[in-house]
């Protein structure tokens, strides 16, 4: 479960997704839908009877998302660790979670890599940062960034692709 | 005639003078800052000029910067807009020094409407209305003085500002304690004991009327502008009419604002702002320049403002008198920030991701930000202002509902969602309201809590962002984010 949160309220959220189906847990609640991608990024959400159209962006641990003539700002936070911002599951671009150096990249381009493969080494306030595999696959769009340079927050650091 | 502007200034009302320019044929000339190399306004102009660093000392409050960049393009004026140098007499002389036109009133009149005593006085004499109060130091027999202004009022001590060394009397019987208190504090905080009374209002409104005046002394008001909804005292949302005047104090209005453009020798666009309360309304000052929130004028009354600035500057004579000047419909404008207004309306600086604007019959769009654009903390968060019209208020609440609804704006926070609140607000929507409308009904607002659809879009969304950030933001001591300076923000 991801901690999300807008100003001072939050809630706990898990969504599953299997094709166009997905399940959403809320707290206790479990909530059914389909949805569909758009033109121009539009998302369509069928909620029980309710249809939403919205957009929805993420960057590090910000979502944006417009939905019902409201804009939204989000915080989430994953629950399992600390720096759990940098290790979300079924992520398939990576993030810098933080500004800071890049220490070492460990993996090249094109490798395949296992969950939990260390592929990034990033420091800041003279704190380590170890940018994961967050699952399976072929690493790709691997920073062109040079070791020793600096790195800014919400910069992509890689991406995987394949299974 | 005037061939060539200069825009001194930057954001939505840079973009809004560009545009009156072109429908003109003018040719345009931007200044920007370091900073805003990619701004809207910089894109627009026919020619734009990188007057130096962020800091605005540095460069849009820069004379000297500013000036030859007009200069070494041939233009023949100088648009100061609002803000900045807008109503800095100093600077409208140095520009007509220069040998350019300043598009505003005359520099000495931007000076004396500038300075709070002088321009009370001068009004005294032109008989406008202004609060009741000591005219200068507070002597002689003080108790009888208050008797005549009126409990509730206000002691405050002549130097002041900040709230400090202020007391509001509500009895006679305090009136002794209060004075003491003040004085004390007055000491203390700026040196200078001397205290001024005048007549306090509990739950006034803001209107102000819009005037228009040519070189030959021919002067129009173009009505009112209702301005009551305010934070941190200044407005987010201005409509016009005010719902609160009947038709015959609509004119009375109109006519002491004329009165007071006609003591201060004005010509051009200006703006006379009263106080209202329980049918009495009372000369606040007098704004010496294009007013944030003149679309709703121009909406109701069908004047393009800026355009006749122009003309006015140019030397035209104003084609159109008093009776011509009608009030249609009902119009309303949102001004959208980067605030949180869940945390006492804090600047929220970032990234604009995407934006969309609302579209629409009587919707219009004063916006000088764009996708993409890193918004800084270095100026006035003002992001948008929309503006609707429609028939009738109610209608005309409806729509900018609907416009507002319709405006996505992804990256950070802004006070779309507040807005929209308050267009749902009972109160709001029954023009039941005063300068306190926020304090009293929206102390302790919150964003909603998050709906189902909501979490189901964020957990779906793209995870990444396409647009790099750049990092060209100072930390600027002197940013209006962290601390007022000397020029003024959000108007």
């Amino acid at each position: 479960m991801d901690k999300i949160s807008i100003g001072s309220r939050s809630c706990h959220a898990k969504l599953r997704r299997s094709g166009s189906n997905f399940t959403l847990s809320v707290d206790d609640e479990t909530y059914e839908g389909v949805f569909s991608r758009k033109n121009g990024g539009i998302i369509q959400l069928n909620l029980g009877e309710k249809r939403t159209m919205g957009f929805s962006e993420r960057n590090g641990n910000e979502i944006y998302v417009y939905a019902n003539g409201i804009n939204y700002v989000l915080r989430k936070e994953s629950s399992n660790t600390k720096q759990a911002a940098v290790e979300e599951e079924n992520d398939d671009i990576v993030l810098s979670p933080i500004t800071g150096k890049l220490l070492d990249k460990k993996v090249e381009d094109g490798a395949k890599v296992r969950k939990d493969d260390v592929i990034i080494v990033l420091e800041a306030m003279k704190m380590e940062h170890r940018l994961k595999a967050p699952r399976d696959g072929i690493l790709s769009k691997l920073t062109v960034a040079e070791v020793g340079s600096q790195i800014k927050e919400g910069e992509v650091m890689f991406e995987l692709e394949g299974e | 005639m005037i061939k060539k502007i200069l825009i001194a200034n930057r954001g939505e009302i840079a973009c809004r003078i560009i545009k009156a320019c072109k429908e003109m044929s003018i040719g345009t000339v931007a200044v920007y800052s370091e900073v805003d190399s990619d701004s809207p306004h910089v894109l627009m102009a026919d020619e734009a000029i990188e007057i130096g660093p962020a800091n605005p000392s540095e460069s849009y409050l820069n004379f000297d910067k500013i000036v030859n960049a007009a200069k070494d393009t041939s233009s023949d004026a100088i648009h100061p807009g609002y803000g900045f140098l807008s109503e800095n007499g100093d600077f409208a002389q140095y520009v007509q020094e220069s040998g350019l036109i300043f598009i505003g009133p005359e520099p000495s009149t931007i000076k004396s409407m500038g300075d709070k005593a002088e321009s009370k006085q001068m009004m005294i004499e032109a008989k406008v209305p202004t609060i009741p109060g000591s005219d200068g130091e507070l002597t002689g027999n003080i108790d009888a003085m208050a008797r005549e202004i009126g409990y509730p009022l206000m002691v405050k001590a002549a130097a002041g500002g900040g709230g400090k060394g202020m007391r509001v009397v509500r009895h006679s019987g305090d009136l002794d304690s209060a004075i003491e208190a003040a004085k004390n504090e007055a000491r203390n905080s700026f040196g200078n004991d001397t205290l001024i009374i005048e007549k306090y209002l509990d739950n006034p409104r803001h209107i102000e009327v819009q005037i228009l005046g040519d070189k030959k002394g021919n002067l129009v008001h173009l009505y009112e502008r209702e301005c009551s909804i305010q934070r941190r005292h200044q407005k987010i949302i201005e409509e016009s009419p005010s719902p609160a005047i009947t038709n015959k104090l609509r004119n009375k209005m109109g006519e002491a604002a004329v009165k007071a453009a006609k003591a201060a020798n004005y010509s051009n666009a200006g703006t006379v702002e009263f106080l209202y309360q329980d049918g009495e309304f009372y000369f606040l000052e007098m704004n010496t320049r294009l007013q944030v929130e003149h679309g709703i004028t121009e909406m109701v009354c069908g004047i393009d403002i800026v355009k006749w600035q122009i003309r006015i500057a140019e030397g035209e004579t104003l084609d159109f008198s008093q009776k011509d000047v009608k009030q249609r419909g009902h119009a309303i404008e949102c001004r959208v920030y980067a605030e949180d207004p869940s945390r006492d309306f804090l600047p929220t600086p970032g990234l604009i991701r995407k934006m969309v604007l609302p579209e629409g019959s009587g919707i219009r769009n004063d916006v000088g930000v764009s996708e993409g654009q890193e918004i800084t903390s270095d100026y006035d968060p003002l992001l948008a202002k929309v503006v609707v019209w429609d028939s009738c208020r109610n209608s005309a609440i409806n729509r900018m509902d609907y416009a507002l609804s319709n405006f996505v704006i992804l990256g950070l926070i802004t006070n779309q969602p507040f807005l929209r609140d308050i267009m749902n607000n009972d109160s709001f929507r029954k023009a039941h309201f005063s300068t306190n409308f926020i304090d009293e009904n929206f102390q302790n607002w919150h964003f909603e809590l998050i709906s189902p659809e909501v979490l189901a879009l964020a957990l779906l969304g793209t995870k990444t962002a396409s647009i790099t950030t750049k990092t060209k933001t100072s930390r600027d001591p002197y940013s209006p984010w962290s601390s007022r300076g000397s020029w003024r923000s959000g108007l």
